[in-house]
């Protein structure tokens, strides 16, 4: 091995918080060899991040760093501001998570690259100009010359993170920080930024620094595993060697922990029972339902509206007893559906029969009030989801008092602390706030709170998207003891295709508002139809390095297009579209290939 | 998260569970609120000013109206010792009573002048009504006679001093506070439930109904406080009803309190905009809980924090807007008064008799320094995070 470019001794990261001293990083010590793609793993609140931060100086201001960074030999700890700030862009690159906010909003992205050739390469601007074009041509944004007169809102989320790409290698770095950097993206969208930087290792021998919590996206990029806990390595390795060969407690259980798109009932998880549908009543009927907002096309006080089509004729039906994965990449109305479904979202239309008897659409006010009590829902954010200013108990209880307001308070308390132990609770927690729990624990008040009402249908809406694997593995095994004892339905939205498999009986995967594939969890990951379901398995990074060194790339090209092209539902058909944006097009059949496994009319790839 | 799963684990949590009870957030907010010490001392400070208020008739001698000429313009605390202004009777110059007093009419001649003067006018006009007592005609109207009774030590101590026609300061504050502090309180609370209410049901409502009753905020806005405050008097000064002096403060209230509210309402409106889009708004909507609780349950809760900093900065606000109504003839009237009107005429005297201004406006500065603490205190314990 040659010199390593980065090497990091001893490396302590501390805060000062009005709750004492945070030891965040206690004596990282590693090294970055050029060429090198170094993954660092762990779950949130590790310290792998700010690990990162302290070495380029970028460290909140109550945080402090000691030990020894060393660049291309020249120590960066205490390193003089002008100095850093050379470095910074020209030597060492950084993309962050949030192409969102890591992209100046009012700036054109071809000044924004602009900016940082002409600070650090003192070249014209003329030359910067070119230099930036080509630097959009590497990272394969398409029609780059009009782009660099765009803003950043006009760019999806993948085209700004590989903008960000593209500023933070502009000066030809010799090592890129990449803090989490497809953890915002779609799947298919993550595999074009991933293949992005594999070329850049490749053609320019840059050093990458992965930080990541996702098993999958480091057995695809890296050469090496840093395995970060509570601020300190448990252990570090060779890929291979980590993946397969894993010594240390932690990392089993965080390799554990992940779902595995290729083994959806591994050994030491609950297995989803197998259940003959078939002979179960229908619980939901759900027919051509159709969700459509107005969109204001331009200013003024009579401007247009545009439907924007974000469930667009969606129908399908839930056997009690049952759970049904929906996927789909953001914006394809996965949750705008199950919205529709609860009639939590206006306008709709269409219908919705509730046990093959009430009409759900129609049925408004207070009637519809007392029907929640069968039908409840998980949030994504399970902060975000429960009142600040409830303790628990009073959120989990509250579901109950409405629906059955005349119970005693005494059994309200004891069916909420019942509930509590069910989801892993200690019930003396009841009068805690959320601010005092964990994400997972959150979470599973959550839970509590949907089912405490015993309903026959609980819609998780990425229920376990914000969690840590561990904690998402806990989730998951929770919902499905849960199914086992009440045997209510779930519908269980996703954008990840492994924890979908993991859970669903079957799995519905929706584009651009309407189903391309609908079929049992077993056919539609082996025997996949439908082209954008073949994308989508395959985009999937498997936490299995051998495997997705081996693994053809099946890559679907551009961006999600904009919902509001109509030409957009017929990406898979091209051979019937209009060309025009705003004409009615083709509706694409849903046809039964085999029984119970419906594919979308496409042309034949 | 280490929650046994085992049978036995499970009845065991659920045991050591059994004595906790569900506390909502208001219990947990009392709590907090009494550990906050700041709050604490500005709850007593507070109360003692209300008591003092309440009680004003009887903590002293003098009468908020009594106007005393002999006694104009006297500083705090200025005493004038009944017993060293005549001679001590039959004493011996070289006496240590007889040399008291002569110390005493060296020191403050103006003060022996002035209880002397009192005293003459009081056996004046005493004399006066007896003569015409024993005169026994009705052709003449008797003479005005001030007191009833012979002037004691207590008519001569004024611990704050006086005003401009001799009335008693310190009776005045505490007859000012208890306009003051009524206005302040029922006009900033009467803002805070319109205010609430309303923009909680604007914001939480959105669409044609928030646009109609914002516009209608606007346009209150539009309309000059003062004009605004004019018309409803002058409507009113009519009605039989509303000429009861006290009925007539009342309006006053309302009238504040009704300028008052808007500023609310576009704050509570904006919060509760924001708040309806969270999730766990959403949450309620599933649960099948119905609008007017939502608004009660989730969103007036998660409002409070600048709804409380905002009410103890209307308090000031609306005893200002008193005193300057005052000021107008549409407040309180002569001779009863508040502190704003307290404050505005000590301001004209500021430099003669500065202690006009100080007294009151001290008294006002603690009232609303306990307000705001107070206000901090509430703050701080209705947010859970602030354990």
């Amino acid at each position: 091995m040659s010199e390593p470019i980065l090497q990091v001794r001893d490396l302590h990261v501390r805060f000062n918080t009005p709750d004492g001293i945070v030891h965040a990083v206690k004596g990282a010590t590693f090294d970055i060899a050029k060429g090198e793609v170094v993954g660092v793993v762990g779950e949130s609140g590790s310290g792998k991040s700010q690990m990162f931060m302290a070495t380029i100086g970028l460290l909140a201001s109550n945080g402090e760093a000691t030990g020894s960074v060393r660049f291309k030999g020249q120590e960066l700890i205490g390193a003089k501001q002008s100095d850093l700030l050379k470095i910074r862009g020209s030597g060492i690159g950084v993309i962050f998570q949030d192409p969102l906010t890591s992209l100046t909003p009012h700036m054109k992205i071809g000044q924004q690259i602009v900016e940082i050739l002409t600070v650090h390469k003192k070249i014209g601007r003329q030359e910067a100009q070119r230099r930036a074009l080509d630097m959009l041509e590497l990272v394969r944004i398409p029609e780059a010359r009009r782009r660099m007169g765009q803003y950043p809102h006009e760019l999806s989320g993948g085209m700004r993170q590989r903008v960000m790409i593209a500023i933070a290698t502009a000066c030809g770095p010799d090592m890129l920080i990449a803090d989490e950097p497809t953890t915002a993206l779609d799947v298919t969208v993550q595999a074009q930024v991933l293949e992005i930087m594999r070329d850049l290792t490749r053609e320019l021998g840059t050093s990458i620094a992965l930080v990541s919590h996702d098993m999958g996206v480091i057995a695809s990029m890296c050469d090496r595993v840093q395995v970060m806990r509570y601020g300190e390595f448990v252990e570090a390795g060779p890929v291979d060697e980590i993946f397969y060969a894993p010594h240390h407690d932690y990392t089993k259980m965080l390799l554990d922990a992940v779902p595995r798109l290729d083994q959806p009932d591994r050994p030491g998880h609950p297995r989803l029972p197998a259940v003959n549908l078939a002979g179960r009543e229908t619980l939901l009927k759900v027919d051509d339902v159709k969700v459509h907002f107005p969109i204001r096309m331009g200013g003024g006080l009579f401007a247009k509206t545009k439907p924007l089509k974000a469930v667009n004729g969606v129908s399908f039906q839930l056997k009690k007893g049952e759970t049904l994965g929906i996927v789909g990449e953001s914006g394809c109305g996965k949750s705008t559906l199950a919205r529709a479904v609860l009639q939590l979202v206006e306008p709709r239309e269409g219908s919705v029969v509730w046990l093959g008897q009430k009409e759900l659409m129609t049925t408004r006010g207070a009637e519809m009030r007392r029907m929640r009590k069968e039908m409840q829902i998980v949030f994504q954010d399970p902060l975000a989801s429960l009142d600040p200013r409830m303790p628990i108990g009073a959120s989990i209880a509250e579901p109950l008092k409405t629906q059955e307001p005349g119970l005693p308070a005494a059994e309200v308390r004891s069916r909420v602390k019942d509930m509590m132990l069910k989801v892993g609770l200690d019930p003396a927690w009841i009068n805690r706030y959320p601010h005092e729990f964990s994400g997972g624990q959150n979470q599973r008040v959550g839970i509590a709170r949907a089912m405490i009402v015993r309903p026959q249908l609980v819609v998780c809406d990425e229920a376990v998207s914000a969690l840590d694997v561990s904690i998402q593995r806990q989730i998951v095994d929770l919902l499905m003891k849960l199914q086992a004892e009440f045997g209510m339905s779930l519908m269980f939205i996703s954008h990840d295709l492994a924890v979908v498999r993991q859970i669903s009986h079957r799995i519905m995967v929706l584009y651009l508002g309407r189903i391309v594939e609908l079929a049992d969890r077993e056919a539609i990951y082996e025997r996949p139809l439908h082209p954008y379901t073949r994308a989508l398995i395959s985009a999937v990074p498997l936490p299995d390095p051998k495997l997705e060194r081996a693994k053809p790339r099946a890559k679907l090209q551009g961006d999600l297009p904009s919902p509001l092209d109509t030409r957009a539902s017929l990406t898979f058909l091209k051979s019937k579209a209009i060309n025009d944006p705003d004409a009615e097009q083709y509706v694409p059949m849903l046809i039964e290939a085999e029984p119970g496994h419906f594919v979308a009319e496409h042309d034949p790839v | 998260m280490a929650i046994p799963m085992s049978q036995s684990g499970r009845e065991e949590a659920m045991k050591a569970a059994e004595t906790v009870k569900g506390r909502s957030l208001w219990q947990d907010a009392r709590r907090r609120l009494f550990r906050n010490k700041a709050t604490v001392v500005s709850m007593i400070v507070l109360s003692i000013i209300i008591l003092l208020a309440l009680f004003a008739p009887y903590l002293s001698i003098h009468r908020y109206d009594t106007q005393d000429y002999n006694q104009v313009g006297c500083y705090p605390s200025s005493m004038i010792d009944m017993s060293k202004l005549n001679p001590p009777e039959g004493a011996d110059p070289d006496s240590a009573a007889y040399k008291a007093y002569q110390q005493y009419n060296d020191e403050y001649p103006e003060r022996v002048q002035c209880g002397l003067g009192i005293i003459a006018s009081y056996e004046q006009a005493k004399s006066d009504f007896e003569l015409y007592c024993s005169a026994g005609n009705s052709a003449t109207a008797p003479p005005e006679i001030n007191c009833a009774r012979a002037p004691q030590q207590d008519d001569f101590t004024h611990v704050l001093g006086t005003d401009a026609i001799g009335r008693d300061l310190w009776v005045r504050t505490l007859y000012g506070a208890r306009v003051s502090l009524s206005v302040g309180v029922v006009a900033s609370f009467v803002a805070l439930m319109i205010g609430v209410m309303y923009g909680a049901t604007a914001g939480y409502a959105g669409g044609r109904v928030d646009a109609f009753m914002m516009r209608f905020v606007d346009i209150m806005y539009a309309l000059p406080f003062i004009f605004f405050v004019i018309i409803l008097m002058t409507v009113t000064a009519d009605i039989p009803f509303f000429k009861d002096p006290f009925n007539r403060f009342i309006l006053v209230f309302a009238a504040i309190g009704a300028v008052e509210w808007l500023t609310m309402a576009r704050i509570v409106r904006g919060q509760t905009l924001s708040i309806k889009r969270k999730e766990y708004v959403e949450a309620a909507v599933a649960a099948g809980v119905s609008n007017a609780k939502i608004i009660r349950r989730h969103v007036i809760p998660n409002v409070i924090g600048p709804v409380i900093v905002f009410v103890t900065l209307t308090i000031p606000s609306t005893m200002l807007a008193e005193s300057f109504l005052s000021f107008l003839g549409l407040g309180v009237q002569e001779p009863m008064t508040s502190w704003g009107v307290l404050i505005s005429d000590g301001a004209n005297e500021m430099e003669t008799k500065p202690w006009l201004l100080i007294f009151p406006a001290l008294m006002m500065a603690v009232t609303l320094f306990c307000f705001n603490f107070i206000g901090d205190g509430l703050r701080d314990a209705l947010d859970p995070k602030d354990r």
